[in-house]
């Protein structure tokens, strides 16, 4: 439901455009915001009730509302690990919130809040915290 | 010599000797219209390659450009080029035409002319970040300005290594030199001529505990900022 804290051991996926990779892994500007974005888009891998990962991202894949360029990536991150990281690591206790975020046509979306597009050390950090990545288009 | 006069000099010396308009049409078609009586078409004809104002879209009402080798001054090509044309729903074209075009231009500059010792590299991967937005019709091209500082801070520091190089969500150059978690020197180049960088570095007493810091300043006084954090212990050659 709209507005529902995401449970720390969950994960979330964050499409990542060919732009801003490096060495084709996600930077610090995958999780960037725009200036005029209020959170960090990503979607729920939990949210389908499937366990196998790629079953996950194929979901995703379907319904998210982009189009999937195919040099892009998906990161994939736990979300528990992604806020304890940044509040431990960064340099005001920085603490963020996952929030479900649904959409019409793509009900897993969700949003990274807490953090500004001028907070490059928070995109930075969260780069750090991916667990792994999977191709844009489905392989 | 300072950053600013620098950066003067570069776009006296490149840039405005390249300057279109405010489009990046090509000189094709040029015939199609109607120049004003006093046309100075021999000195028209002497730019057969050279860009020129996309006019026949009818996109602006006032359109510059120059040469360096051209007898036209810029008051006489205010005067030449002013054209009463309405406003136009290609004006956002003709925007982005302006913007590839002067990436083209600045890319171009680091392959041809600038001093940068990674010259052949930068330009190939900036080609690649540029053909990879404007393949995607949900983007704005590179900032041409953001690129046009980045370029210029790296004439002005050129004992940095070759830096990692990716675009933010509005499309600036974000710059950086990472070799592990603590030693991490990113900078956004914005338009502005500011400066928006990320520092991970360790700690000056206990090396097992990681500094982290970010900030705001001029592309001037950017390396100011960073060097007493040892930022060119990795970011340099």
């Amino acid at each position: 439901m709209r507005g529902d804290r995401l449970p720390d051991k969950d994960h979330i996926s964050r499409y990542c455009k060919f732009k801003s990779l490096v060495n084709d892994q996600p930077s610090g500007a995958s999780f960037m915001l725009r200036t005029d974005d209020e959170f960090l888009s990503v979607n729920w891998l939990e949210y389908f009730g499937l366990k196998d990962c790629q079953e996950q991202m194929s979901q995703v894949r379907q319904n998210i509302r982009l189009n999937l360029a195919p040099r892009a990536k998906f990161a994939v991150l736990n979300v528990g690990n992604v806020i304890n990281y940044v509040r431990e690591s960064g340099p005001d206790n920085r603490v963020l919130s996952v929030f479900h975020e649904p959409e019409e046509d793509d009900p897993s979306h969700s949003g990274i809040h807490g953090y500004g597009f001028e907070d490059d050390w928070v995109a930075d950090l969260i780069a750090e915290v991916v667990q792994e990545t999977h191709p844009a288009k489905e392989p | 010599m300072s950053q600013l006069k620098k950066q003067v000099e570069f776009f006296e010396d490149f840039m405005v000797p390249h300057t279109i308009c405010s489009s990046g049409a090509t000189f094709q078609g040029f015939g199609g219209f109607e120049l004003p009586e006093k046309t100075h078409a021999e000195e028209v004809e002497a730019f057969p390659d050279e860009t020129i104002p996309l006019i026949q879209m009818g996109l602006r009402k006032k359109l510059l450009w120059s040469h360096a080798d051209s007898p036209l001054t810029l008051e006489d090509t205010l005067g030449l080029l002013e054209f009463d044309v309405p406003e136009s729903p290609f004006d956002a074209l003709d925007e982005k035409l302006s913007s590839e075009e002067k990436i083209r231009r600045l890319i171009d500059y680091i392959s041809d002319k600038s001093d940068i010792q990674f010259a052949p590299e930068l330009a190939a991967r900036l080609e690649f970040l540029h053909q990879a937005v404007m393949e995607d019709p949900d983007e704005a091209p590179i900032s041409p300005e953001s690129l046009s500082n980045f370029i210029g801070f790296l004439q002005e520091a050129p004992n940095l290594r070759y830096p990692d190089i990716v675009l933010t969500p509005s499309n600036e150059i974000r710059a950086q030199w990472r070799t592990a978690p603590n030693r991490h020197f990113a900078v956004v180049f914005l338009p502005t001529g500011e400066t928006r960088y990320v520092i991970f570095t360790p700690n000056l007493r206990d090396p097992d505990k990681i500094d982290r810091l970010s900030g705001t300043t001029s592309m001037d006084t950017l390396m100011e900022t960073a060097e007493p954090h040892r930022v060119l212990d990795w970011a340099s050659r």
